[in-house]
């Protein structure tokens, strides 16, 4: 029930954050840190796989919501890959899906 | 009838233990997968909303938690003894608007809403209950 996050260099302004896990009131200050981290960096593309992710809960959400915000404000963007149908189902239940871009793979993405 | 119970206190660490109890609770009243994953994400919603909102700040005050089935239902009572809160004055989220436009509270309440078909809330004499209802979908073994 723990989250783990590893987070792949992919090209110079781009990070990959995989997640494994459940992301959830326990657990969300990890990826709270870690993704202050990367807005504190040159970053401003940020990918989040949730391939292993296998659980999440309101208070991943908001950090999620507070890294779009983020993001946004420095002009960069947040994508989404490999959702399980279960954390699908709580995006799609505060509908915010067809906000959210969502990638099959890396290569998809535009770098300036 | 498959009754579980436990008695938590007002930190968020305890999460782990609860999460393992409804999983316990799932498989013992044979529910879904998917059922499992609702009542996992109500009782979350709730446990984290008295713990962060309820008191002043975390401790060793305990949260009573029950989960029972009968037959085509399942009902989750969470009594604490923190701050009361108006369940009518929580500001719905506008889920119409953008992400990045989203605010940040509000969420927990609106999924609970979502996931569970009953939701009881009451206050007295120092004491919350809050009452969730979820009707079953029969699950073939």
């Amino acid at each position: 029930m723990e989250l783990n996050i590893t987070i792949n260099e992919y090209k110079n302004s781009m990070k990959e954050v995989q997640l494994s896990g459940s992301l959830d009131s326990n657990s969300y200050q990890q990826l709270d840190n870690e993704i202050k981290n990367l807005l504190e960096s040159a970053i401003h593309i940020i990918v989040l796989n949730m391939k292993d992710l296998e659980y999440i809960s309101s208070a991943g959400i908001r950090v999620i919501v507070k890294t779009q915000k983020a993001l946004k404000l420095k002009n960069g963007g947040l994508y989404f890959m490999n959702l399980k149908p279960q954390v699908k189902k709580v995006f799609e239940i505060i509908n915010v899906l067809p906000f959210m871009q969502i990638i099959d793979n890396l290569d998809e993405i535009d770098l300036p | 009838m498959v009754v579980k119970k436990i008695s938590l206190k007002n930190q968020l660490s305890e999460l782990n233990i609860l999460v393992d109890l409804v999983y316990e609770f799932g498989n013992e009243a044979h529910l879904s997968s998917e059922t499992i994953f609702d009542i996992r994400l109500a009782t979350e919603e709730v446990f984290a909303n008295v713990v962060s909102h309820g008191y002043k700040s975390p401790g060793d005050q305990l949260i009573h938690i029950t989960f029972e089935n009968s037959g085509d239902d399942m009902s989750i009572i969470i009594i604490d003894s923190g701050k009361p809160f108006d369940i009518e004055k929580v500001e719905k989220p506008d889920i119409n608007l953008p992400m990045e436009k989203r605010k940040i509270g509000g969420l927990g309440l609106f999924l609970i809403y979502e996931l569970m078909d009953e939701v009881i809330y009451n206050s007295t004499a120092g004491k919350n209950t809050m009452v969730f209802k979820k009707q079953l979908k029969s699950h073939n073994h």
